[in-house]
């Protein structure tokens, strides 16, 4: 239905053309090459000439390079007037002008061979094209130099945010974001990209769940923004990448020294970060006067409580009139220090880039500070002519404390967040004791007691700063991530075309995490539908070694207007994880929180995961004149994971292979010598296709398999637990896309666009088996889904003066998803944080689906004419009333249940991207950086626990508006414990509008002008971060994501915000 | 490509020639026998006249005593039997029978204990489904799942696994000791007495009959003295004492005692494998003293109609009153009172039944056995002897004395479905099960054998007269001593396809709540044999 005519036809085509090309292309290219080989015999020369000036002035320049376009063999230097000539052959159509400080500027011939002319720019402006043509239109960023950021995702948003949905998981330093490149790929299983860091996939670790809620260990923060040369997106091309480029990748280089000069870079910077924006709470008074109003909706008979007593004489009056505010002692300002020490040099043998970086980030939620040393040692070796080798290890290691973050799960009845703890917690209690003489003491207060004659300890929350203070240890709630990576890759070359490349890695990441509940301070821990414990112990360790091989073979061959390069090699990888969580309650007492038998109700888990993969694969690409460009790939890849009989591949040594191909092809326009444009200096197309595959398959989906469990809490007993898919196999998605890159005006406009089409089929799904096999599912390939969409990027020149330049641009993105087939075509949801989450065909994935509401009865009268009830779980009657919400009976049975549920929302955005500005002034720099999502949806779970109702939970202002009598209009329903009506059940009342934009950064640098011996450079700059959202959105922060998954997104479970921080920074080059 | 997991194994080395091998997969089935223990009994007994619901019941069950169990009712998946069916199988054509050890084939325990555990998934399964997909080759892939399979019903079943059983009847059980603190001997079913069954239901009554009678003698099961009573000194019968070693019967899992084999199940209400049964029959602190199911008027009707009988020292018979006002449980038969106590605490009823005490779900217990054994004797022509299991108790010397000949004899001898060692079966150690709750039933002048008030024609058809009635008797003995245990809708059924009358069952279900109070709907519903059974999904 939303796929229109012609898009269809497109996929067809593209099946179309896949078939094809499977069988005629290699075929079909070799022909290309030999035709047009034949045809370049004999080059003629002919001569161009033309200046070089500076753009601002119109100064000539003198010293330029002008070059023709990739090829140095054709050179020239301008004079004194910045004047050129260069006799070149007929077939260069562009040539290349670079001078130190200046932009480098592509200049396109368009037949003329006087007056080709060059202006250049100052290199302050972001370049608009890249160096070599970007046949793939692949985004890319390579500026980090004044970041304060930990991890890179930040940037990743910052500077390719329309190429990379970025969306951060919280204000917790250095857990990330969750990425999405070209929408949704996968519906069930890992949708996010494929990190590649120096050609190496590295394993993100995606599924392992650790202990503390809302904490995520992100590999990825092991890597230090400042030893970051660049990163690319790529989406189409990824045929290397076969079964694993699906979600897209991330390729991330490292920096390496490529001159013999010795350089030494320090950067030290230190910044604050604020307190993030909160809930408005009830204080004590209207939190005093909604608990007593609560307490008449429970079955107590009771009439007298302490906390409501008004009398100062009162012996408890103390302890239950304060005023306070218990974010003040879980929130506070964060400092952070960041610390890069940069070495690189060499000579004609050896050249060595060494790193050292450390840093010190507190969390301005108390106790989840991170800690980060970094190593990285890169060195390039020339051992002869013939000989290479590239020598690298890296070393970093991660220390954190960790508090629970977020709202619980509405199954979990225990509330150990701090963060949540201290909004919900009764104001009118203080976090100290009141001594025997009624003085507040230093000592802390015990968890509260207030409710105890009611609903016994049930409803006692922690005193968040126990959690903090008796947590607080190595063997407590403690972090720690390692990751050593080694990698040698020797290059021989054989004669000047062909030469061999290996690439061997080795990875080890180790996690280490212990979690512990004090006994102290926090009421008793329920462990569900087992009974109660004293305190609660966890212990996480899990390590995974990755080894990576390449061995390819690269032959490249320029000969006149053609250039040919192909890479054919092979790849091994073998991952090898295993894993062990153990938990106890009990431990006896606060000091000793240590694993041990004596526990009570133990449980151990574990994990021990291996998967291999093996492929083959080959490149080719070549470019005639440097104006028509072709890119083909193919890779053959098995692994451990698939089926042994899978459909959609080829059977190969008693395996099977998936087959990925891809294509791409790029024509420069502008290099024609018909073109005539004046206004356009460049202009590129370019259309892509690629099958590329995602092998998160379950690790042992394929085999029939016995697993354990246990028998009477004693004896081990082994039964069948999966049927083995013989022919599961990995999800494929054709992805078509269509680019174009462009600078306009004297390259004043820079555009960058591409649009993409996408398919995934096979869907990796749990489909149910036939009842008599005993089990309920096993994995299987079935579903499709749609992505269309696309990206923009434009940039503007607005000023060029001697002293002062001024940029703009902005990017956007967009994608629209549609699920296309699902097992047995049913619709189903999935539940999360009290969500339901819909897959549906036609629509697109991760709907929130539910109840629509319509404001709240006024009157018993009006309650009565709608007539509306819900069936008790014991199948009675009940009916709605005053102050009950008024939800919708969309079947008109009067009945309100699962039927009456429609989609309420939709997480999914409809644009995002980036607006930026930059502006220098001499040497000053400002450069301000916007993110925005616009028409996204949020399910606020957060909010539903403030407005809940239904709970000695202290709740937000708004529930000042609640019903509490006949006849009163309000949108807030009547508060009742346990909310027998679900008034507070997951509806439109909790899904918002969370479009936003944002002023992420403004950063201000002045570079010194030094120039003594020991001191080549000095910039200091100062960046200020999250200074201000524009968003309807009433929780803390717009921008949050509660997990990976497809279908988790848009759900806000309230975890840390960002604040607003302020960070200075002074970098030296020594 | 394959890649190993030392937490995982797999069909091709999980070969089942080692004693860990073997011990780890029996374990392993137990434990999926465990998803069924609670249905066993649901389904048996809510769809039966001798359970009823109060407000507090869930929907889940209310389901399923009205004969309107949805798909997603979580006692309604046909899947969990054939978990325990499929390892069974993969253990039966996997285990290595041809390993010997001084001639004994060294796992013939096992295997006949998984034939065992597999004979007894597949008669709950028929006995619930009407018809279900047969196979007793493991299915380890697609493939095999997507084969066409035999639909069986209820008699096919049964033929197939009486042949399959009977060569292993004498093996004995697997002794792994104690687990838990339990005999793990009583976590298996023991063939002969699922013979018999298999055989009642076939319809051949001989053969079942032999079965129990041959467990009965041999493992020395004498019924024991497990009763209800008022003492001699409450000379009102007012119930102000009470001799009961009857009510307790029920927690008591020791050696010797009334319960034969159980499904174990573990304590901790957060394991998959916690029994609900208690918490739905008994107020207890998880379901905040709110209990679901109780005893129904029927019952409670039954009960009150027998004659409770006191003898004295020199055998004459004292009656006690129809009706006792002070508590009128305490009417009749006492064994409702003995196992089911009602009370008022802070404005609510609590209940407690005595039978739902332990963690464990019950499978077979003695009680049971005897009617069993009863109702095969009778059907095979010997309703005097079957009698003889309900009002005297069974052993040669009450044989010799209330058995005709006829039924007795045998040629020269005894008839060898009646033989019982003499020395263990006595009559100090042996009670007729009536005698359980209605007093001394042996002195009982309105407890007897039915006789036809004008001789009939032939002995035949005395037999057929007397064949009808005792089976009468059995059936309300059945639902005196077994009441809510889940034998009930398939004790029924079974009489009720007996004799081809499914107004049989409709007529017993409908009337439920009272004799006065016939449910029509549910009358009507049940003349369809259609609707007896549950949908396989």
């Amino acid at each position: 239905m939303y796929l229109s005519e012609t898009s269809s036809k497109l996929i067809a085509e593209m099946k179309d053309c896949y078939a094809k090309i499977k069988f005629r292309s290699i075929f079909f290219l070799l022909m290309c090459i030999l035709t047009v080989t034949v045809y370049a015999q004999a080059p003629e020369n002919k001569t161009i000439t033309g200046t070089v000036s500076e753009a601002s002035t119109g100064n000539p320049l003198a010293g330029a390079r002008v070059q023709a376009y990739n090829n140095s063999r054709f050179v020239a230097m301008t004079d004194e007037e910045g004047r050129y000539s260069l006799d070149l052959p007929v077939y260069i159509n562009a040539l290349t002008v670079t001078l130190d400080g200046f932009a480098t500027q592509q200049l396109a011939l368009k037949g003329q061979s006087s007056a080709v002319d060059a202006a250049l720019y100052p290199e302050s402006f972001i370049p608009v094209l890249s160096p070599l043509t970007n046949v793939l239109n692949a985004g890319s960023a390579e500026r980090f130099d004044l970041s304060s950021a930990i991890s890179i995702e930040s940037e990743i948003q910052s500077q390719l945010g329309a190429e990379v949905r970025t969306i951060s998981r919280s204000g917790i330093p250095g857990t990330g974001a969750a990425m999405f490149i070209g929408g949704y790929n996968s519906l069930n299983v890992n949708a996010q990209p494929l990190i590649v860091i120096d050609d190496v996939i590295l394993d993100q670790q995606y599924g392992r769940e650790m202990l503390h809620e809302g904490y995520y260990n992100n590999i990825l923060s092991n890597l230090a923004v400042s030893d970051i040369e660049s990163i690319t997106v790529l989406k189409n091309g990824t045929s290397l990448y076969g079964a694993k480029g699906a979600n897209g990748v991330l390729l991330i280089k490292t920096k390496r020294n490529r001159s013999m000069v010795t350089r030494i870079d320090a950067n030290v910077s230190a910044g604050v970060e604020y307190s993030p924006r909160l809930p408005a709470m009830m204080n004590a008074a209207q939190y005093r006067s909604y608990a007593s109003e609560l307490l008449g909706t429970t079955e107590t008979e009771l009439t007298e409580f302490k906390f409501l007593k008004d009398d100062p004489d009162y012996y408890y009056y103390n302890q239950y009139h304060n005023e306070t505010n218990w974010s003040d002692y879980v929130y506070r300002e964060a400092l952070t220090q960041n610390y890069s020490f940069g070495v690189q040099g060499g000579d004609e043998v050896a050249k060595y880039n060494l790193s050292i970086g450390y840093v010190d980030a507190q969390s301005t939620l108390n106790y989840n500070d991170f800690d980060r040393l970094n190593l990285r040692f890169n060195s390039d070796i020339s051992i002869n002519d013939k000989l290479s080798a590239l020598f690298d290890c890296s070393f970093s290691n991660i220390t954190r404390n960790l508090r629970d973050d977020g709202v619980m799960a509405p199954e979990e009845s225990n509330v150990f967040s701090p963060g949540f703890l201290s909004l919900i917690k009764s104001p009118f209690l203080n976090p100290y004791q009141y001594d025997t003489n009624n003085k507040l003491s230093g000592f802390l207060s015990d968890a509260d007691d207030y409710l105890d004659e009611v609903l016994g300890t049930t409803a006692s929350l922690a005193n968040p700063l126990y959690i903090f203070e008796n947590g607080e240890a190595r063997n407590k709630n403690y972090f720690e991530n390692s990751l050593i990576n080694l990698a040698i890759r020797p290059a021989y070359s054989i004669n000047n075309r062909l030469s061999i490349k290996g690439h061997f890695s080795y990875t080890l990441v180790n996690t280490n995490e212990n979690y512990y509940i004090p006994m102290t301070g926090v009421p008793k821990i329920v462990i569900p539908n087992v009974g109660l414990a004293e305190n609660m112990v966890q212990s996480l360790y899990s390590s995974q070694i990755s080894l990576f091989a390449d061995l390819r073979m690269l032959w490249q061959k320029q000969s006149g207007a053609n250039n040919t390069r192909i890479i054919a090699g092979g790849r091994y990888m073998n991952d090898d994880y295993s894993g062990n969580t153990q938990m106890g309650y009990d431990t006896g007492n606060d000091k000793t929180p240590n694993i041990n038998s004596n526990l009570n109700f133990k449980k151990v888990d574990g994990a021990e995961d291996v998967w291999r993969s093996l492929s083959y694969y080959a490149n080719l690409d070549y470019n005639y004149a440097e104006k028509y460009y072709l890119h083909a790939g193919l890779s053959m890849e098995t692994s451990s994971r698939f089926g042994r009989e899978v459909q959609g591949g080829i059977k190969l040594g008693g395996v099977s292979w998936g087959l990925f191909p891809s294509v791409a092809a790029a024509w420069v326009l502008s290099s024609e010598d018909w073109f005539s444009l004046a206004a356009v200096d460049y202009l590129k197309f370019n259309l892509a296709y690629d099958i590329s595959g995602n092998d998160d398959i379950d690790y042992y989906a394929a085999r029939t398999y016995f697993g354990s469990s246990v028998f009477m809490n004693r004896v081990t007993g082994l039964s069948i637990q999966n049927i083995g898919n013989t022919s599961i196999q990995w999800e494929s998605t054709h992805r078509g896309g269509a680019g174009l890159e462009a600078s306009l005006f004297k390259e004043r406009v820079g555009i960058q666009l591409n649009a993409f089409l996408a398919r995934t089929d096979n869907l990796l799904t749990l489909k149910k088996l036939n009842s008599v096999t005993g089990l309920d599912y096993n994995w299987s390939n079935e579903g499709s889904l749609n992505n269309r969409g696309f990206d923009l990027a434009l940039n503007f020149k607005l000023l060029n003066r001697k002293d002062f330049n001024w940029e703009m641009g902005f990017s956007m993105g967009h994608y629209q998803n549609q699920i296309t087939a699902l097992p047995d075509n049913e619709s189903f949801t999935t539940s999360i944080y009290g969500a339901e989450i819909l897959s549906e065909i036609g629509r697109p994935a991760g709907l929130f689906y539910g109840y629509e509401s319509q404001g709240v009865y006024a009157n018993s009268e009006t309650a009565a004419a709608d007539g509306l009830y819900l069936l008790s779980k014991t199948g009675s009657k009940v009916y709605f009333g005053a102050g009950d919400v008024k939800f919708i009976d969309q079947d008109n049975n009067k009945e309100i249940n699962a039927d009456d549920k429609v989609v309420i929302g939709d997480p999914n955005p409809d644009l995002y991207g980036n607006i930026f500005t930059n502006i220098n002034y001499r040497r000053v720099s400002l450069n301000v950086i916007l993110n925005y999502s616009l028409g996204n949806d949020a399910y606020n779970y957060q909010r539903s626990q403030l407005e809940s109702g239904s709970k000695f939970y202290n709740q937000s202002l708004a529930m000042l508006n609640r019903w509490t009598n006949e006849d009163q209009q309000t949108t807030i329903p009547r508060i009742s414990y346990k909310d027998e009506m679900g008034n507070s059940r997951f509806s439109d009342r909790w899904i918002e509008d969370a479009s936003y934009v944002r002023l992420k950064t403004v950063r201000l640098s002045y570079n010194l002008p030094l120039s003594t011996t020991y001191l080549n450079g000095l910039t200091l700059w100062a960046s200020a971060n999250n200074l201000m959202t524009l968003t309807r959105y009433l929780g803390s922060d717009p921008e949050f994501s509660s997990g990976n998954s497809v279908l988790c997104q848009g759900i806000d479970r309230g975890m840390l915000a960002f604040g607003p921080s302020v960070v200075l920074g002074i970098k030296f080059n020594l | 490509m394959e890649t190993e997991s030392s937490l995982l194994s797999y069909p091709d080395e999980h070969e089942l020639n080692t004693s860990a091998d073997t011990v780890y997969s029996v374990i392993g089935i137990m434990n999926k026998i465990q998803a069924l223990a609670d249905r066993s009994v649901l389904l048996g007994e809510l769809r039966a006249d001798l359970v009823d619901l109060n407000e507090n019941t869930i929907s889940s069950l209310r389901e399923i005593a009205n004969f309107e169990i949805s798909e997603d009712n979580p006692y309604n998946d046909p899947k969990d039997y054939y978990a325990v069916i499929n390892n069974c199988n993969y253990f039966l054509q996997k285990l290595d029978t041809a390993l010997r050890k001084r001639n004994e084939p060294i796992f013939i325990r096992e295997f006949a204990a998984v034939k065992s555990f597999r004979a007894w998934t597949y008669l709950q399964l028929v006995l619930n489904y009407g018809q279900v997909p047969f196979y007793t080759e493991a299915i380890l892939s697609e493939a095999d799942a997507a084969r066409d399979f035999p639909e069986y019903n209820i008699e096919e079943v049964c033929s197939y696994f009486i042949e399959d059983l009977l060569p292993y009847v004498d093996v004995e059980l697997p002794g792994y000791g104690s687990i838990a603190d339990l005999d793990s001997r009583l976590f298996y079913i023991p063939i002969r007495l699922l013979l018999g069954d298999l055989c009642l239901w076939s319809q051949r009554y001989s053969e079942a009959a032999a079965h129990y009678h041959e467990y009965l003698n041999e493992n020395e099961l004498y019924t024991g003295t497990y009763r209800i009573e008022f003492t001699e000194d409450d000379l009102q019968f007012e119930g102000r004492i009470l001799s009961n070693s009857y009510g307790g019967m029920f927690s008591n899992l020791s050696s010797g005692s009334d319960v034969i084999s159980i499904i174990p199940m573990d304590s901790s209400v957060s394991s998959n494998a916690y029994s609900q049964l208690r918490n739905y029959f008994n107020s207890t602190i998880n379901n905040e003293l709110k209990f679901q199911l109780l005893p129904s008027k029927r019952i409670q009707e039954i009960s009150a109609s027998q004659i409770f009988c006191r003898a004295k020292q020199n055998g004459s018979p004292t009656y006690a009153p129809l009706a006792n006002e002070v508590n009128p449980l305490l009417a009749g038969d006492l064994r409702l009172n003995a196992y089911w106590s009602k009370m008022m605490a802070e404005g609510k009823e609590i209940q407690t039944i005595m039978k739902f005490t332990t963690d464990h779900v019950f499978t077979y217990r003695k009680g049971l056995i005897y009617l069993r054994y009863a109702e095969a004797l009778n059907r095979a022509g010997y309703p005097e002897s079957a009698f003889t299991i309900l009002k005297y108790g069974i052993n040669n010397n009450n044989l010799t004395r209330f058995v005709s000949p006829r039924e007795y004899q045998s040629g020269s001898g005894i008839n060898p479905l009646l033989a019982f060692n003499p020395t263990l079966f006595t009559n100090t150690n042996t009670l007729g099960i009536h005698s359980r709750g209605s007093g001394d039933s042996e002195y009982n002048e309105f407890y007897v054998l039915p006789t036809p008030t004008d001789s009939l024609e032939s002995w035949q058809d005395t037999l057929d007269y007397r064949i009808e009635k005792v089976e009468e008797l059995i059936l309300t003995e059945m639902a005196l001593e077994t009441a809510l245990e889940g034998h009930r809708y398939y004790d029924l059924m079974r009489v009720a396809l007996r004799r081809g009358q499914e107004a049989y069952l409709a007529e017993k279900v409908a009337l439920k709540k009272g004799s006065s109070n016939r449910d029509d709907v549910l009358y009507n519903r049940l003349l369809t044999k259609n609707n007896w059974y549950l949908k396989m999904k």
